[in-house]
């Protein structure tokens, strides 16, 4: 009975990692939500929330990537249009560029988010 | 007869080694040319993806810490409990496809969202990189040598041994690495 459920299992999971190594190749990232204006803060939190909190984390306290809050958070840049250009580019091997990803318009809304919220 | 057993072994121990290293390669190669997404994926009912894959992997480690001792018990290198259930066995493989079934979400979001880091300078993130692409060969050749009957007896308990030793490396460079970093209990 319990070896048969085992065998089952191992079946399921055998199925449940073909569907993943499927989702891996297909799937794409969500499109960014638009914004009306570069100024617009909350565009930029949303912006953020999609694409920068996987690394980041939700509150900003870091993860993967370094945290964007708290003492000495972004003390390398001098504003908001730096961590733009920097987001914009990336930096190899640590971070991707977002520049095929946003428009100059939402880079520069979740950077002014990000400048704001530091 | 004993010159074919030997080749036999020679070959399933061959089969396990190209099959885990190719997975290996293809999972790194994956993490290296996926353009990375960046978002969040799954994160049940922790707070986001980063704490989801913290404890997960956490859980991983302790079915692992299972694993190594079920494991040892069944080849008699520990003897408690003195007599083992008849259900023994299949528990050891329930908790082993667990440990690959848990580690899947954890591992798309890694590959997925993240990436592989080759970058040196950041030798956390570039050692996990090539852990979590081991691992997965390590998992592959090991249960291809479990499931053929071939490869050299010193073999499968290497093989066990690798998978474990990498889950170890895993959790370190990445739950331990979240826990002390970013908080705790950081649900």
């Amino acid at each position: 009975m319990f070896k048969s459920f085992v065998n089952g299992f191992q079946v399921l999971v055998a199925a449940l990692a073909v569907v993943t190594v499927v989702l891996l190749l297909t799937v794409s990232p969500q499109p960014p939500p638009t914004v009306a204006a570069s100024s617009d803060l909350a565009a930029g939190e949303a912006i953020f929330a999609s694409n920068c909190a996987g690394c980041h984390g939700a509150d900003r306290t870091g993860g993967v990537g370094p945290a964007l809050t708290g003492e000495g958070a972004l003390s390398r840049f001098n504003g908001p249009e730096a961590v733009a250009k920097f987001v914009s580019t990336g930096a190899p091997g640590s971070m991707p560029g977002f520049e095929t990803r946003l428009t100059p318009d939402e880079i520069a809304a979740v950077s002014a988010f990000v400048w704001d919220s530091r | 007869m004993a010159a074919v057993t030997k080749s036999t072994k020679g070959r399933g121990l061959w089969l396990a080694l190209l099959l885990g290293g190719a997975i290996s390669v293809a999972v790194g190669v994956y993490g290296s040319v996926h353009d990375p997404a960046g978002q969040q994926t799954i994160s049940l009912f922790f707070s986001n993806t980063l704490s989801f894959k913290a404890w997960t992997t956490t859980l991983i480690l302790i079915l692992a810490l299972y694993q190594l001792w079920s494991s040892l018990r069944m080849w008699g290198k520990v003897s408690w409990p003195r007599k083992t259930p008849p259900w023994f066995g299949d528990a050891h493989r329930l908790s082993g496809t667990l440990v690959f079934a848990l580690s899947l979400p954890v591992a798309f979001h890694c590959l997925w969202a993240i990436g592989f880091d080759p970058d040196l300078s950041e030798l956390r993130r570039f050692a996990h990189s090539i852990l979590g692409c081991l691992f997965y060969g390590a998992f592959a050749a090991k249960v291809t040598l479990v499931r053929s009957h071939s490869g050299p007896s010193w073999s499968l308990p290497v093989f066990g041994g690798v998978v474990f030793t990498t889950l170890v490396a895993i959790w370190v460079t990445s739950s331990l690495w979240f826990f002390t970093n970013i908080g705790f209990p950081a649900l």
